[in-house]
């Protein structure tokens, strides 16, 4: 910082100083705000009764008149995870259906992995397509796999390129759909994944690396289906200090409830909210991460 | 589920006046200075930022998060201030009023201060914004661009021009 620079520091400070707070305006300013978060509350609360009326009616209209609700759940056994695909679908089922209308000459862009990776990132990272940039594509043509590296333009200079992993799980070759199977980035360490066995909670441990901006923050999300819908929340989860890089989240323990495959997704946004990290991979019941 | 500091939900309407009672009272001095910094005018400062923090009482999640909720006011400022600018095209107006003889300045400081203030609205809003998160609030360029929301190479740019601007300016008086 040269001595120019220091000045013109130095001067909008003292120029900053020469306000001070209006005393006055203090309760016509916290009346106002009061006002408004109890009119956004209502509001909220009218939005959630009309949803939740909405659902309640839909649900009804879909349930035969004889149908009988069973008196207690069929508690699944906990599965190793079928497919390996975390997006966009998570089962066979949906995978040949995606084939299917890959074949009709729809979607095309499903057969092509950085089209698919970029798709993904405009998914679930929320990026703008034309704002990521495809770094390189390693492709194993016989294997169906591909690995393809992008970063997004407006975080490029600061961060490594994510690593987004695709298979081709139903058909190999041209013709062939591909799928998302992990995201990885080296700034998020993932340290374990506690075991999914019923009754102990998931403790997802990690650490984020190298990222410059000093104020972010971690969103650690146990996600299902093809749309990534959260399902569960964490019932804690520490930052450990403001600016800290280790983060603990504790989820509780699966039960009957749990939907499976299970999608570990771990986002990094600053504090402005735009995500420029992230990490993914489908968790198997026995806690083996990948 | 976002992790920042997050605890037990305790809600009550006397726990919410008080939260944003002590928001107002931590941010309101540093949310003027910048406001100024950036409009130039008390009075317009002083409404902003009044602005700023209702609508950030309005939307804001979680109230305990003290960092986040200065990082989204400051933006709020920011927004705001910019979007002022545009649309009552007041930089102009204001401008022309500078032409205008000043009142008497009463000590060196203060003819200083209000030479700073002059220069300082001869950038663009967002130039103007780009130099002060830089410089006062002392913000990366990663940091400055990410509440701009624009590309890093533009911070970039518009604070080295922008510098240009002042030191050309300042200088001119000296």
């Amino acid at each position: 910082m040269s001595d120019v620079d220091e000045d013109i520091r130095q001067r909008l400070r003292d120029l900053a100083d020469d306000v001070r707070t209006d005393p006055g305006r203090e309760g016509r300013t916290l009346r106002r705000a009061r006002s408004r978060r109890v009119g956004t509350a209502a509001l909220t609360g009218l939005v959630v009764v009309a949803l939740v009326a909405g659902t309640v009616a839909g649900v009804r209209a879909l349930i035969p008149a004889n149908h009988v609700t069973p008196a207690h759940r069929v508690t699944p056994t906990p599965t190793p995870p079928q497919f390996l695909g975390i997006w966009p679908e998570t089962s066979a089922s949906d995978l040949a259906a995606a084939q299917s209308s890959a074949d009709a000459g729809r979607d095309a862009w499903r057969l092509d992995p950085r089209r698919t990776a970029i798709r993904y990132t405009a998914a679930i990272l929320g990026w703008d397509p034309s704002e990521v940039d495809v770094r390189s594509t390693t492709m194993h043509q016989e294997a169906g796999l591909a690995d393809v590296e992008l970063a997004h333009t407006g975080f490029s200079q600061h961060l490594p390129p994510l690593t987004v992993a695709l298979l081709q799980a139903g058909r190999a070759g041209a013709s062939g759909v591909w799928s998302v199977t992990k995201v990885a980035s080296p700034t998020i360490e993932i340290g374990a994944v506690r075991p999914l066995a019923s009754g102990v909670p998931i403790r997802v441990t990690g650490r984020v690396t190298g990222l410059p901006w000093r104020n972010r923050d971690v969103e650690v999300l146990l996600l299902v289906g093809p749309e990534l819908t959260s399902f569960v929340d964490p019932s804690g989860f520490y930052l450990h200090g403001t600016n800290g890089s280790q983060f603990t989240v504790e989820f509780p323990p699966p039960d009957e409830l749990w939907a499976w495959p299970v999608t570990l997704v771990v986002r990094v946004r600053t504090l402005g909210g735009s995500v420029v990290s992230a990490q993914s991979f489908p968790l198997s019941v026995r806690g083996q991460a990948g | 589920m976002v992790a920042t500091e997050v605890t037990e939900e305790t809600g009550g309407v006397e726990r919410e006046a008080r939260r944003l009672e002590d928001l107002y009272r931590a941010h309101a001095a540093d949310a003027l200075r910048l406001a100024y910094l950036l409009t130039g005018d008390r009075g317009a400062a002083e409404d902003l930022v009044q602005d700023a923090f209702v609508r950030m009482f309005g939307r804001f999640r979680d109230l305990r998060n003290r960092d986040a909720f200065w990082w989204y006011l400051r933006r709020t400022i920011v927004n705001l201030s910019n979007s002022r600018f545009r649309r009552r095209k007041v930089e102009r107006a204001w401008l022309e009023r500078q032409t205008a003889p000043a009142g008497p300045a009463s000590t060196p400081d203060t003819v200083e201060r209000e030479r700073m203030r002059s220069v300082l609205m001869l950038l663009r809003p967002q130039q103007r914004a780009a130099v002060v998160l830089r410089y006062y609030e002392d913000l990366t360029e990663a940091d400055t661009a990410e509440v701009l929301r624009c590309p890093l190479g533009t911070v970039k740019s518009m604070v080295s021009r922008g510098l240009d601007v002042l030191r050309e300016e300042l200088s001119k008086g000296e």
